[in-house]
Formats: C-alpha cells, sequence, structure tokens
C-alpha cells in the first residue's frame, strides 16, 4: 500500500502567528479547555519541554517565559479541513489522522499524474507554504510518517533502504502508542525500533498483549493498517461579515434568516432537506464562537430553520461582540424523512399538548382556542356553536 | 401546603359565537324592513328572500321570540336581521 503522510507539524501554533506574527519572537503555549482543567494543546517549537496534553501547570513550570493563549480550535479544524479537501482534489483516499496529520493514498494514481514526482508536487501544493508541510512516502502509514518527520518544511522524503534498516534507528517515541508502554519499553533496554526488531515478536507480545503485536511489526517496517477515507459530507456555507460588530442576539437572527434566505435559494437545495445546522462566528478578541443545532425532523424551508435556530439560540448569552458569521448546513438529505407512527393522532395530540403548554407558560394561560358545536340542530344561531379554549 | 394565589377558580374559557349585533332598521307598515343602518350607512333594502319566525326557551324569564328577515340590500350584499318580539329591538346575526 503506497502512502504519503503529510505533516503539519506544529498546525496550531503557526495559524497563531500568522495572526500575530509578533509571537514567531517568543514562546508561547497553546491551550485548550477540558472542563475546569486547562491542558496543552501545542506549543513554540522553541518550548521543547512542553508536550500536547499537559496540563497549563506543568507546561508553565517546564517554560516559565511562554505565553498561554486560548485554543481557536473551530479555526484550526476549518482551516485543517480546507487542507483536506484540496488533498482530496488530488487522491480519492484521504484519511485525517489528527489535526496536522494525513495519510494520502497513492495506489494507481501514477498514470493519472504522470510520475509519482509529479504527485507529491501536487499535494506539497495543496498546503498553504507558511505551514511548511512535510511528506513522507513509504509503504504504509507508520514507515511514511517516519519519513515525513525526516522531510525538511516545504520537502517531501521517500526512503530509498529497505524499511527495516530504515526504521531501526527510530526511537521508540515515534510509535503511535501509550506513552506508559513506551517507558516500559524503556525500562527493558529497548530504546530504538532496530533493539525491538532484534527481538523475536513472541517476549515482545507476551510483554505487551496485542499492542505488542503491533509494536513488533511496526519496528519491522511493516503497517498494514488499511486507509480509512474520509467521509466526504455535502454542506452548504454562506457566511457574512458585519460593517460594525453586533452584540444584539436580534441582529444575530436577522442575520441568520439571511444566511438561510441565501442557501435555500440555491438551486442545489432545491427539494433538499438538513438535519444540521452548524454556526460560527468570529468574536472580538475572543476565540471563534460555534453552535450546533440538530433539527429533530429535516428541514426544508427558511422559516422553518429559522425558527428551530431561534428556540435553540433562546437564552443564550452572546461570546462578545461579533465580527462575522457563518452558517452552514449538514447533513443533507433528498427526503424529509419524518418518522410516522401507528398512532399519528395520538402522537400529534401529544405534540400539540406539548406545544400549548409551552404557550400557557410563556403567556401565562391558553391562547388557543376552538370552536366546538354545541347544539348545531338549535334553531337559536348564537346556541350551535361557542369558542372554547383547547386542551388536547 | 398549597399557598392560595386568590385568584378564582376557572373551568377554561367558553364563549357562544354568533351573537346577534344591534342594527337601527326602518320597516314598513307591514314590519318588513325598508333601509337597514350598516357602518353608519343608510342602505335599502332591495329584496326580502325569507322571512321565519322562531319561538323557543319559553320556560326561561326571557323566552326567545324573534322574527327574521333574510334581505339583499343595495349592492347585492345579503344581510340577515330580526326583530326581537319581546323588547321589539333589531338585530344582524349570521346565518
Amino acid at each position: 500500500m503506497h502512502v504519503a503522510c503529510v505533516l503539519i507539524d506544529h498546525l496550531p501554533f503557526k495559524l497563531e502567528v500568522r495572526r500575530d506574527p509578533g509571537l514567531r519572537k517568543r514562546r508561547a503555549i497553546i491551550v485548550q479547555r477540558h472542563g475546569s482543567r486547562r491542558i496543552v494543546l501545542d506549543a513554540s517549537p522553541s518550548a521543547h519541554s512542553v508536550f500536547p496534553g499537559m496540563s497549563l501547570q506543568e507546561a508553565l513550570a517546564c517554560c516559565k517565559d511562554a505565553v498561554p493563549i486560548e485554543a481557536d480550535s473551530a479555526s484550526y479544524e476549518q482551516e485543517f479541513s480546507t487542507i483536506l479537501l484540496r488533498l482530496g482534489d488530488r487522491s480519492p483516499v484521504v484519511e485525517s489522522a489528527g489535526l496536522g496529520y494525513a495519510y494520502v493514498g497513492l495506489d494507481g494514481l501514477q498514470d493519472t499524474y504522470g510520475s509519482e514526482e509529479k504527485l507529491i508536487e501536487l499535494l506539497l501544493q495543496a498546503v498553504p507554504p507558511y505551514l511548511g508541510t512535510q511528506i513522507g512516502v513509504s509503504e504504509g502509514k507508520f514507515p511514511a510518517y517516519l519519513a515525513a518527520l525526516s522531510a525538511g518544511p516545504g520537502r517531501a522524503h521517500k526512503p530509498t533502504q529497505r524499511l527495516t534498516e530504515y526504521v531501526a534507528p527510530w526511537s521508540v517515541d515515534v510509535l503511535p502508542i501509550e506513552w506508559e508502554i513506551k517507558t516500559r519499553l524503556h525500562s527493558f533496554g529497548l530504546n530504538t525500533l532496530g533493539q525491538v526488531a532484534e527481538r523475536s515478536i513472541g517476549p515482545i507480545q507476551a510483554q505487551f498483549g496485542k499492542v505488542g503485536a503491533r509494536i513488533w511489526h511496526l519496528a519491522q517496517g511493516i503497517d498494514d493498517t488499511p486507509l480509512i477515507p474520509q467521509r466526504v459530507e455535502e454542506e452548504m456555507k454562506e457566511s457574512l461579515t458585519f460593517a460594525a460588530p453586533i452584540v444584539e442576539v436580534t441582529a444575530l437572527f436577522v442575520a441568520v434568516d439571511n444566511l438561510l434566505g441565501r442557501i435555500f435559494a440555491r438551486i442545489e437545495m432545491r427539494g433538499r432537506y438538513s438535519r444540521m445546522a452548524s454556526l460560527e462566528a468570529t468574536v472580538y478578541n475572543k476565540p471563534t464562537w460555534q453552535r450546533r443545532v440538530i433539527f429533530k425532523t429535516p428541514v426544508g424551508d427558511r422559516s422553518q430553520a429559522l425558527f428551530v435556530i431561534k428556540a435553540s439560540l433562546e437564552g443564550v448569552a452572546m461570546p462578545g461582540p461579533l465580527e462575522d458569521i457563518s452558517l452552514t448546513l449538514g447533513e443533507l438529505t433528498g427526503e424529509s424523512g419524518q418518522q410516522e407512527s401507528l398512532f399519528r393522532d395520538v402522537r400529534q395530540r401529544q405534540r400539540l399538548g406539548q406545544a400549548i403548554s409551552q404557550l400557557k407558560v410563556s403567556q401565562g394561560r391558553n391562547p388557543i382556542y376552538q370552536i366546538r358545536e354545541v347544539e348545531p340542530w338549535s334553531r337559536i344561531p348564537e346556541r350551535r356553536v361557542a369558542l372554547v379554549t383547547y386542551d388536547p | 401546603m398549597v399557598k392560595d394565589t386568590g385568584k378564582a377558580s376557572s373551568s377554561g374559557y367558553i364563549r357562544s359565537l354568533n351573537q346577534p349585533i344591534d342594527v337601527s332598521v326602518k320597516i314598513d307598515e307591514t314590519g318588513s324592513p325598508l333601509v337597514i343602518k350598516l357602518r353608519g350607512r343608510w342602505l335599502k333594502v332591495e329584496s326580502v328572500d325569507d322571512r321565519w319566525r322562531i319561538d323557543d326557551e319559553w320556560w326561561r324569564d326571557e323566552p326567545v321570540s324573534r322574527n327574521y328577515f333574510s334581505c339583499v340590500v343595495d349592492e347585492g350584499i345579503k344581510v340577515a336581521v330580526f326583530q326581537n318580539l319581546g323588547t321589539k329591538q333589531w338585530y344582524r346575526q349570521r346565518m
């Protein structure tokens, strides 16, 4: 299996530097919130002792002069998914292995592009030069990853020697396994992949179980794990930039209505329904604000979608002044996909009951009335029908 | 213990529809409408298509006793009016 590993080392940091070039001269730690904890997502390449997954306190203890920056995960993901889409234009098999890592299947593409060099050149062009991508080409994902680590920024590398020889000098730290297992390997004196490869598979497997067999195969330069192509999901996206940052939720609704209008006006949306909407906004001096709205029943028109989005945003505090907004309708389907009920009347009545309960709470009384026949046979017209409060 | 909210208890809202509306009517010597005042304008009755009498609820303090007229007024508008035979007051009502 001929694979290229596209590696963008320190992608979050590089994206932050693009936003604030002054960071290039300083050491920075990009942290992400996990509940009350703040965990390191990435750091400046010069902060050698800081690793992803560390707590911020630990990281600052190792690197006292570093500046902590709050991660803008949404924008990193967006940037990386754009790169994945561009890679997908070059090869039909692209697997995302995490933020900044992707594997591209190269089998059968040489005839299409003329030569492998030409294809690799196109893969390099798929990533903006300032991100300094490294590409490794080999048989299998793990050797391709090692080859990518060997390549310089904006360069590609393909090992020429036998894979067993190529991987042998690498430290066991490059293995895609848990940190504790790496520590145990070191404690057994197995510091390089070559040292692991020299042993027979039995003892390694006996010590580490299923992972042990994988470690041994990887140390031989054998990685037969298949490429799992990324699912390409059709999405409709529209965005707009505000002339002045907005702080009112009503202004946000107007913008969302406008964006929905644009999306539903597209020819591709005719007869289509969406199951999910995603809102993304740049907040002044804050990380990107993101909100996902799931439609219980797929929506096929603007007003229906706006109603659900409004309901889900009711009571949500604005994260700050919004500079722009983009709306994506995803999970598109050709049918409304409404689940039918054997007892349709019962279900409708339940839904209506729920809606009326909500209205009672919001208005203090039941505002829904029903015209009921009281004495339809009466000769006196005003005795025939009456207006009564509707309680399903 | 549940607090007394002081609110009057209510079993919901019921209101009869199509209540009679007061209307001014000028009649001829036979008691048939000649002109009817609708929205501030006196409209001439072109024809009386139908007439009928209702006598009901005789057991109540105010029994129902009405003389109905189905009329066509200016511009072809159909209007049903009746006279309460107890109070001699005229009313309009949809049929």
